[in-house]
C-alpha cells in the first residue's frame, strides 16, 4: 500500500470528486463541535429568559398564568416602597462587599507580598472562606452570634459592651450580613490582587526604593496605580457577584428581620416561592438584570476608554 | 512525484495582502526553495500549497489538477514544521506510524515502514521514547521520518533547521540534501537564510511582500540579480552598493570619485545608478584602483578578512581580502574591480537590460 | 547592605502577625471541626470523639445526601465537559463573525442573575417532571458552568500548538478526530481543572437545589444540612459533624492542586457567590 503515489489511479484523476470541500468540512465539524452548547443555552438559559418576559406580564400563580397585566407588574414593582427598601440595601450589600472585601483581600496580598516562612500555607488557608460551602460557613456564624448565648454576643457582653443582638436588630443585622459577605469574598479579591502585586516588575518597585520612595507613599503612588486596572476588573466583578447573592443573606437572616437585609434577589425569590406571585418576582429580577447589563456597558465602556490612554 | 503549479494565487486575511497573484511552477522531482525575508508570504504559500491554508483567489494544481478544495491528505503531501509538531503522548514509533495508522495500513505493514524509515535516519535506538525525551537534532530526524514513511507525492519543509544550533544545521542540511537524491522526490523547502536556499535548491524563489522577486538557480541567482532586492538578498556578506550616475557613452561616475566605462546597458544619459559589486570581487592592488577607502574596521574569520571601510562619498564599502592582504583599521585601500563583476540598477532597482553580450569589456579601470 | 539583600533572616514577624490575622478570620471554621468532635450531650466521654459522625450516619439520612450530592456533581462535572470541551475548541481556534456571536453569547449567559431563569425553568421542568429530581438539578449545574467551563477548555486548548492539530490533518486526521485524538488527549489538566471546577460549583450549590429539591430522598447534601440544622439547632455536635463531611472534598481539592489552578480558574470557579 502505498498513500501518494497510488492514488493517482483507477478513473485517472487524482482527487476524484467530493461533495464537500476540505474547507466546508471543516467549518460543518467546528458548528457541530459547538451545536450541544448553543442546544444547553437556549434550553436552560434563552428559552426561559423568553418565558419569563412573558410571565413578568401576566399575574397568575407558579403554575397559572392568570390575567395579562401589560406592564402592570413593573409599575406596581416601582410603586412598592419594599421594593425601594430592597434596592437600599442592595445598595449597601453591594458597596460594603466591593470596598470591604477589597480592602481586606488587598491588605492581606500586600502583607505576604514578601517571603515569610509559613507563606505558602497561608496563602492557602486564607482562601478557605471563599471554598467552604456556603451553607456550612453560614452555619458556623450562626453558631458564633446567632442567639444571645453564642460565643461572640457573650463575649462582646463580658468586655462591657452591653448586649449586642447580632441578628435580631435590623441595623446590626444588615452590619452582620455585610460583615459576613466581606468574610466570604476577601479570597477572591485576595487571588486577584496578589496576582497583579506578583505581575509588578521587581525592579521597578526597587528602582522606586533606591530612589527613596517607600511605605505609603509606594503604596500612594506606585502600587496602586500599576493594580488599578485589576482593582477595576475585581470591582466590576465583584458587583455582579454582591448584586446577584442570594445563599449569603437567605442562609444567615432570610432577609430579615422586618426585611431589613432584603436585597432584590432575596426580595424576588421570596415574591416567588413564598408569596408565589411570578410575575410580580419576575419582574423584579428583570429590572435587576437591566440594571445589571446597563451597568456592565457603562464599566466596560470607562475600562476602555482608560486603557486607551 | 507530482509537479505542482500555482496559477494567480492570491492570499488576503481580510484587507491585508499576503500572497497577491502569484504563478510558478515547481517540477516534477526538484527541490524548490522559498526564500524571503520574515513576512514575505512564504510560509503562507507553502501552507497553501499543503493545503492548510484556503486560497483566495487562483488555483494550485497537482498535476494539472485543481487541487484548491482538496485536504491536505488527499493531496498526499507530507510536512516538517518549524517546531517539529511531534505528537507528545506517543513515542517515536507511533508518531512515525500515524499517518499509515490513520490511513487504515494493517499493524505488520506499520511495523515495517516504520523500521524502513528508522534506518534510514538512524534513529532505531529511538524509537521506543517519547517526544520528550529526545534531543533538537533526534526531533528533527523524527519529524523527517513521519513525512518519509508516507511515501508522499510532495515533501513540504517549513524552516525545519531554524530551532537547531549552527552545528546541527550545517548536519541535517546536508542529510536533506542526501534524502532528495535518494528519494528523487518533489521537495519544497521554506526559509529565511540564504545559505540554505543556496547550498540545497534546485530551484529557489525569492519572495517580498507576497510577490515573486526572481526565480532561478542559486548560480543565476548569485550571478545575475534582477533587481536592488536580490541582488543584496543573496551573498553574504551582503554586495556593496554605490551611488553612481550614468553620464553617457556607457560612462558612469560614481558619487565616491571615480569613473566606470560599462557600455551595452540600457541607460538614459544623465540618469542615477545605483553600482552594485560584490566584497569577494574586490582587488586591492593599487595598479587597479577606482577609488580609495579608509579602513573602520577589520572581522577576521581565518581565512578570510572583511574591512568595513568608508569612502569619499561616506558610503561603506565591505572589501574581502584573503590571507595575504592584511588591512588595519585606518588604512587607505585602493578598491577596484573588474567590470565583468559590477551589477548596475536603475533608480526602480530594477538591473539595468544589457543589450549585448560581447559588448562587455574585461577591462580594470584605473583612477582618473 | 541594602533592603532587598536575599540572605536576611526569615521574617518570622509577619508569620506571627498573620497567625494571629488568620486565627480570627477562620475562627468560624475551626468551630466547626472543633464543635464536630466535641462529645454529644449527655454523654460522659471526655475529649474529641467521632461519635457525631457515627450518630449522623446510623440515625440520620447524611449518607443518602452525601451519595445524591456526589452523583450529582460528578454528573454535572461529566457532562460539562462534554459540552464545554467541543465549545471551546471552536472559541480557541475558529475564527469569524458566528464564533464572535457565539462567544458573546457565552459571556451574556454568564453575566445573568441565576434568579432569573430558575423561575420560569422551575414551570418548564414541572410540565417534565423534572422538579424534584436530581437529573434536573444536574442539567441546570451543567448550565450554570458552561461559560467559565467554555473559557477554560478554550484557554487551555489555547496553550496547544497548532502545528500539532496541522500535522495531524497531513497525517489523515479529520478536524474532528485530530480534536479528539490530537487536542483532547494532551489537554488533561485543562480538563481536570474543568471538571474540578464544575464538580465544586455543584456541591456547593444551594439557591437551585432549594428550589427544584423537595423530598428528603431527593436533598443534595447542603438542603439535607440545612433541613438537619434547622431541626437540631441546639444539638450542635451531629449538625457539625455533617457540615464537616460537606467542607472537605473542597478543601482537599485546593489543598492538593492549589499550584495547579490558574489564578484565573479559581477565581472564575465558585464565581457568583
Amino acid at each position: 500500500m502505498t498513500l501518494g503515489t497510488a492514488k493517482i489511479d483507477k478513473k485517472g484523476t487524482r482527487f476524484g470528486n467530493t461533495a464537500l470541500s476540505a474547507t466546508q468540512a471543516r467549518r460543518l465539524t467546528l458548528a457541530g463541535l459547538a451545536l450541544p452548547s448553543i442546544l444547553l443555552m437556549v434550553a436552560i438559559n434563552g428559552y426561559p429568559i423568553l418565558f419569563a418576559a412573558f410571565q413578568s406580564m401576566y399575574d397568575g400563580s407558579l403554575l397559572n398564568w392568570g390575567e395579562f397585566v401589560g406592564f402592570g407588574n413593573y409599575a406596581e414593582v416601582f410603586r412598592d416602597p419594599a421594593f425601594w427598601r430592597a434596592v437600599r440595601f442592595t445598595v449597601i450589600f453591594t458597596m460594603a462587599g466591593v470596598l470591604g472585601s477589597w480592602a481586606v483581600g488587598f491588605g492581606l496580598a500586600l502583607l505576604m507580598l514578601k517571603p515569610f516562612p509559613g507563606r505558602a500555607l497561608f496563602r492557602v488557608l486564607l482562601l478557605l472562606p471563599w471554598i467552604v460551602p456556603i451553607v456550612v460557613s453560614s452555619m458556623s456564624w450562626n453558631w458564633l452570634l446567632a442567639t444571645p448565648y453564642s460565643l461572640l454576643p457573650q463575649a462582646v457582653e463580658a468586655i462591657g459592651l452591653g448586649r449586642v443582638m447580632f441578628l435580631a436588630d435590623p441595623t446590626m443585622a444588615m452590619i452582620t450580613v455585610c460583615v459576613f459577605k466581606v468574610w466570604i469574598s476577601y479570597p477572591f479579591m485576595l487571588m486577584i490582587m496578589g496576582g497583579a502585586l506578583q505581575a509588578i516588575d521587581k525592579n521597578v518597585m526597587e528602582a522606586a526604593e533606591v530612589d527613596g520612595c517607600s511605605g505609603l507613599r509606594r503604596l500612594r503612588h506606585m502600587i496602586l496605580p500599576m493594580t488599578a486596572r485589576t482593582t477595576y476588573i475585581a470591582w466590576i466583578l465583584m458587583v455582579f457577584f454582591s448584586v446577584n447573592d442570594f445563599p449569603t443573606i437567605y442562609l444567615l437572616t432570610g432577609g430579615g428581620p422586618l426585611s431589613s437585609t432584603t436585597t432584590l434577589i432575596v426580595m424576588a425569590y421570596r415574591t416567588v416561592f413564598q408569596d408565589f406571585l411570578p410575575g410580580y418576582g419576575v419582574a423584579i429580577s428583570f429590572i435587576v438584570t437591566i440594571a445589571l447589563v446597563a451597568l456592565s456597558i457603562f464599566l466596560l465602556r470607562q475600562i476602555r476608554k482608560s486603557s486607551l490612554q | 512525484m507530482a509537479r505542482i503549479e500555482l496559477k494567480n494565487v492570491s492570499k488576503s486575511y481580510g484587507n491585508h495582502e499576503v500572497v497577491w497573484d502569484l504563478d510558478l511552477v515547481i517540477p516534477d522531482g526538484s527541490l524548490t526553495v522559498f526564500v524571503g525575508p520574515s513576512g514575505c508570504g512564504k510560509s503562507t504559500l507553502l501552507r497553501m500549497i499543503a493545503g492548510l491554508e484556503d486560497i483566495s483567489a487562483g488555483d494550485v494544481l497537482f498535476d494539472g489538477e485543481r487541487a484548491n478544495d482538496v485536504s491536505p491528505v488527499r493531496r498526499g503531501v507530507a510536512m516538517v514544521f518549524q517546531n517539529y509538531a511531534l505528537y507528545p503522548h506517543l513515542t517515536v514509533r507511533d508518531n512515525i506510524g500515524f499517518g499509515l495508522k490513520m490511513a487504515g495500513a494493517g499493524k505488520d505493514e506499520i511495523r515495517e515502514r516504520v523500521d524502513e524509515a528508522a534506518d534510514t535516519l538512524h534513529i532505531e535506538p529511538l524509537l521506543d521514547r517519547r517526544p520528550a525525551a529526545l534531543s533538537g537534532g533526534q526531533r528533527q530526524r523524527v519529524a523527517i521520518g513521519r513525512a518519509i514513511v508516507r511515501d508522499p507525492t510532495v515533501f513540504l519543509f517549513d524552516e525545519p533547521l531554524s530551532n537547531l544550533d549552527a552545528e546541527l544545521r550545517v548536519v541535517m542540511r546536508v542529510e536533506i540534501a542526501k534524502l532528495h537524491q535518494q528519494l528523487r522526490a518533489t521537495m519544497i523547502y521554506v526559509t529565511h537564510d540564504q545559505v540554505e536556499a543556496m547550498t540545497l535548491a534546485d530551484q529557489i524563489v525569492v519572495l517580498r511582500a507576497g510577490q515573486i522577486e526572481q526565480i532561478g538557480t542559486a548560480d543565476e541567482l548569485f550571478s545575475e540579480p534582477r533587481n536592488l532586492f536580490v541582488a543584496g538578498f543573496i551573498g553574504s556578506p551582503q554586495m556593496n552598493f554605490l551611488k553612481g550616475r550614468h553620464i553617457g557613452g556607457g560612462n558612469i561616475e560614481l558619487a565616491a570619485g571615480g569613473r566606470l566605462h560599462m557600455p551595452g546597458h540600457e541607460l538614459a544619459d544623465g540618469e542615477p545608478v545605483t553600482v552594485g559589486i560584490r566584497p569577494e570581487h574586490i582587488v586591492t592592488q593599487s595598479e587597479t584602483s577606482l577609488v580609495s577607502g579608509r579602513v573602520d574596521v577589520v572581522e577576521n574569520l581565518g581565512g578570510v578578512r572583511f574591512a568595513h571601510t568608508t569612502l569619499p562619498s561616506d558610503e561603506t564599502m565591505v572589501v574581502e581580502s584573503r590571507a595575504d592582504v592584511r588591512p588595519k583599521p585606518g588604512d587607505n585601500l585602493s578598491i577596484g574591480f573588474s567590470n565583468r563583476h559590477v551589477h548596475i540598477f536603475r533608480e526602480s532597482g530594477e538591473a539595468a537590460n544589457r543589450l549585448t553580450e560581447s559588448a562587455i569589456g574585461d577591462s580594470f579601470r584605473r583612477v582618473e | 547592605m541594602t533592603p532587598t539583600n536575599p540572605k536576611k533572616r526569615p521574617d518570622w514577624a509577619r508569620t506571627i502577625l498573620l497567625l494571629i490575622i488568620s486565627t480570627v478570620l477562620l475562627s468560624p471554621l475551626c468551630a466547626v471541626f472543633w464543635l464536630s468532635l466535641r462529645p454529644r450531650l449527655g454523654t460522659d466521654i471526655a475529649g474529641p470523639t467521632f461519635t457525631n459522625f457515627v450518630y449522623i450516619f446510623r440515625n440520620t439520612e447524611v449518607l443518602l445526601w452525601l451519595s445524591n450530592s456526589l452523583g450529582v456533581s460528578l454528573i454535572a462535572a461529566v457532562c460539562s465537559l462534554i459540552v464545554a470541551a467541543p465549545a471551546g475548541y471552536v472559541l480557541s481556534r475558529a475564527r469569524g463573525r458566528a464564533v464572535n456571536a457565539f462567544s458573546l453569547t457565552i459571556f451574556a449567559v454568564q453575566s445573568l442573575p441565576v434568579i432569573v431563569f430558575i423561575i420560569p425553568l422551575f414551570v418548564m421542568f414541572a410540565q417534565v417532571s423534572l422538579v424534584d429530581s436530581l437529573a434536573g438539578v444536574a442539567i441546570i449545574y451543567v448550565a450554570t458552568s458552561i461559560s467559565v467551563a467554555c473559557w477554560m477548555m478554550a484557554a487551555y486548548f489555547d496553550s496547544i500548538p497548532k502545528d500539532l492539530e496541522e500535522a495531524a490533518w497531513i497525517d489523515g486526521c479529520s478536524v474532528f478526530t485530530t480534536f479528539v485524538r490530537i487536542v483532547l488527549r494532551n489537554s488533561l489538566p485543562g480538563i481536570l481543572s474543568v471538571m474540578i471546577f464544575s464538580f465544586l460549583l455543584a456541591w456547593n450549590d444551594y439557591l437551585i437545589a432549594l428550589v427544584f429539591l423537595r423530598s428528603d430522598s431527593q436533598f443534595t447534601l447542603p438542603i439535607g444540612l440545612q433541613t438537619f440544622f434547622q431541626q437540631n439547632q441546639t444539638d450542635w455536635g451531629p449538625v457539625m459533624a455533617c457540615a464537616v463531611i460537606m467542607m472537605l472534598p473542597p478543601i482537599l481539592v485546593f489543598a492538593t492542586l492549589n499550584r495547579f489552578f490558574s489564578v484565573g480558574g479559581v477565581g472564575g470557579s465558585l464565581a457568583g457567590r
